[in-house]
C-alpha cells in the first residue's frame, strides 16, 4: 500500500512540477478530469457509457458465440477420435494465427462495428474452450461413469449427474481464459478500427492529445478485465460448490 | 484405414481447402472478400520476390521477428533480474507487488498508442509494446522460481558442506530452470501477439503493416498471405520453443493431459 502511494506521490508531482512534460503524462487530477467530462458531456461523439457498453457487448458476445461452439467442438473432440483427426490439422494451423491479424479480415468482412469486433473476439476465445473442454471431458474417470451406470442411473442421468458437473470445473477455466483473451483481442481490434468503445476512446484521447482521456480509458480496461474475472471466478465457484468438501479431504 | 489420424487429417484438409477453391472459382463469395487458396498461394510465391510497400515477404517477416525478439530479450534482460529480486527479497515484493497488481489488468494493447505518444511511429515504439507484453510473465515466472526453491534443502546442503556452486547446481537450478523457462516461452508467444497490434498502428514494415495495408489497397490475397505466414511463425514459435524448453529441462514434470488449463 505504501508503495502504491509513493507512485501515485511520485506521479502527482512530476507531472504538476512538468518535469514529465504535459504531452508525455497527464497528471492525476487531470485524469479525474477526465473521468468527470467522460462521465458528464462524453468524448469523441458517444458518453462514457455508450462505450462502456459497446465494448462489453462485443466482448460477451464473441465470448458467448465462441462458447457455443466450441464447447460441442471440445466434446467432439473427446468423444470422437476420428472428428478429431479430421479437424487437428486445419484447428493447430488458424489456432497460431494471432487474433489481431484477424482485424482486417473482420473489417473487410463486416466493417468496423459489432460483427466485425465480435468476431475478433470470437477467434481468440475459441482454442481455450476448445482445448480445455476437450481435456476436461477426456480426463473423465471411467470407472466413475461405469460405476453410477451399475448403480443404475439411466445413460441420461449419468450425463447430467456424473459427467457434466466432473467436466464443468475445467470447461469454466476454458472460459475465463477465453474472456481474457477476449477483452485483449478486442482491445486490440477497438485500437485499429472503429468509431466507439474503450479501445477506441485510448485512440481518441491520442488524436486529440487529451491524455488525460487516454489514461483514464486505460483504468476501465483494466478494471472491467479484473472486474468480469472476479465475478467469473465467484460464479465458478459457485457452481462447483460440490467439490469444496471433496478438496478439503484432499 | 479411415481411423488414422493421418489420413483422416490429409483427407478432411484437402477437402476443406478443395471445396474453398471451388467456392472462389464459382465466385460464390467476392474474391475480394475471400481469394482461393490457388490465388493466395500464387501471390506468395510471387511476394518473395516482388516488394510491397518496399519490402519483399522476406523483408517484412524480418523485420517483424527483428521487433519480436528485441522486446522479447529487452523483457528477459531485465524481467529476469526484478523478478529474482523479488523472489529473494520480502521488502522488495512489498513495494513491486502492489503495482504490479495494479498494471497488471491492463492489456499491453492498450498501450501501444502511449508508445506513440512518446516514441513516435519506429522500432522502438513497436519493441517498447512488445517488451511490455513478455515483461509480465518473465518477471512473475522469476519470482515463482525463486520463491518455489526448497528452503530446507537449500540450507540443508550449506549445512552439510556443499560449496555455493554445489547448492546452485543441484538444488537452486533444478526447481527454478523450468519455471523460468516456462515463463520465457509464454513471454515469447506474447511478444508475437502483441507484435501485429503494434505493427497495425503505426509502421512502415511488418507482416501486421502488410496485412492492414493490403485489407486499404483492397489486396485480400496479400493480406491473407501475411496471416498465413504470422500464422506458420506463430506455430513454429510455439512448438519450436516448447521442443527447447523439453530438451533443456528434461527432468521438470510437464503438465500431463488432463491436468491445468490450457491456454
Amino acid at each position: 500500500v505504501v508503495s502504491v502511494v509513493t507512485v501515485l506521490l511520485a506521479w502527482t508531482f512530476l507531472t504538476e512540477t512538468e518535469i514529465i512534460p504535459p504531452s508525455y503524462l497527464a497528471s492525476p487530477a487531470e485524469v479525474v478530469d477526465a473521468g468527470r467530462r467522460l462521465f458528464g458531456e462524453g468524448f469523441a461523439g458517444s458518453s462514457i457509457y455508450a462505450h462502456t457498453y459497446a465494448s462489453l457487448q462485443r466482448w460477451w458476445v464473441g465470448v458467448a458465440a465462441a462458447a457455443v461452439v466450441a464447447v460441442p467442438f471440445g466434446v467432439g473432440f473427446a468423444w470422437s477420435p476420428r472428428f478429431r483427426y479430421a479437424l487437428t490439422p486445419t484447428f493447430e494451423t488458424l489456432r497460431y494465427i494471432p487474433p489481431f491479424a484477424w482485424v482486417p479480415v473482420a473489417i473487410l468482412w463486416f466493417g468496423p462495428g459489432l460483427t466485425a469486433q465480435a468476431m475478433v473476439v470470437y477467434i481468440a476465445a475459441f482454442p481455450p474452450i476448445v482445448l480445455n473442454t476437450w481435456q476436461s471431458i477426456s480426463s473423465l474417470d471411467p470407472i466413475l461413469l461405469k460405476a453410477s451406470q451399475m448403480l443404475g442411473l439411466s445413460p441420461r442421468q449419468v450425463v447430467s449427474r456424473v459427467a457434466v458437473p466432473t467436466a464443468l470445473p475445467g470447461i469454466l477455466v476454458g472460459i475465463r481464459i477465453a474472456l481474457g483473451n477476449g477483452w485483449m483481442a478486442l482491445m486490440g481490434a477497438e485500437l485499429i478500427a472503429g468509431n466507439q468503445g474503450l479501445g477506441f476512446l485510448v485512440v481518441a484521447g491520442q488524436r486529440n492529445t487529451d491524455l488525460g482521456v487516454m489514461m483514464f480509458a486505460m483504468l476501465m480496461i483494466g478494471l472491467l478485465g479484473a472486474l468480469t474475472d472476479v465475478i467469473l471466478q465467484r460464479i465458478a465457484g459457485w457452481l462447483t460448490r460440490w467439490r469444496r468438501g471433496l478438496e478439503a479431504h484432499g | 484405414m479411415w481411423s488414422s489420424p493421418l489420413v483422416l487429417g490429409v483427407a478432411a484438409t484437402a477437402a476443406f481447402i478443395g471445396i474453398w477453391q471451388v467456392v472462389a472459382d464459382l465466385e460464390l463469395v467476392s474474391p475480394l472478400l475471400l481469394p482461393g487458396p490457388g490465388e493466395i498461394w500464387s501471390r506468395f510465391v510471387r511476394m518473395w520476390t516482388t516488394p510491397y510497400q518496399g519490402n519483399t515477404l522476406v523483408g517484412h517477416t524480418a523485420a517483424s521477428l527483428r521487433v519480436a525478439f528485441t522486446g522479447w530479450g529487452v523483457a528477459a534482460i531485465l524481467g529476469l533480474p526484478l523478478g529474482i529480486w523479488i523472489g529473494w527479497s520480502r521488502t522488495a515484493r512489498d513495494i513491486v507487488m502492489p503495482i504490479f497488481v495494479m498494471l497488471r489488468p491492463i492489456p499491453p494493447i492498450a498501450w501501444i498508442p502511449f508508445a506513440v505518444i512518446w516514441l513516435g511511429f519506429g522500432v522502438t515504439a513497436r519493441s517498447f509494446v512488445v517488451f511490455l507484453s513478455a515483461f509480465f510473465p518473465i518477471v512473475l515466472n522469476s519470482v515463482e522460481a525463486v520463491v518455489s526453491i526448497d528452503k530446507v534443502q537449500y540450507h540443508a546442503a550449506a549445512n552439510l558442506g556443499a560449496t555455493p556452486r554445489q547448492t546452485f547446481r543441484r538444488i537452486v537450478l533444478p526447481t527454478s530452470l523450468p519455471i523460468l523457462l516456462t515463463g520465457g516461452r509464454i513471454a515469447l508467444g506474447n511478444a508475437w501477439m502483441t507484435l501485429v497490434a503494434a505493427e497495425m498502428l503505426g509502421a512502415t514494415a511488418g507482416l501486421g503493416f502488410t496485412a492492414l495495408n493490403a485489407r486499404r489497397t483492397l489486396d485480400s490475397d496479400i493480406m491473407f498471405v501475411a496471416m498465413g505466414v504470422l500464422g506458420v511463425f506463430g506455430g513454429l514459435i510455439s512448438l519450436g520453443s516448447t521442443w527447447l524448453e523439453r530438451k533443456a529441462t528434461p527432468w521438470a514434470t510437464r503438465f500431463e493431459a488432463g491436468s491445468g488449463p490450457v491456454q
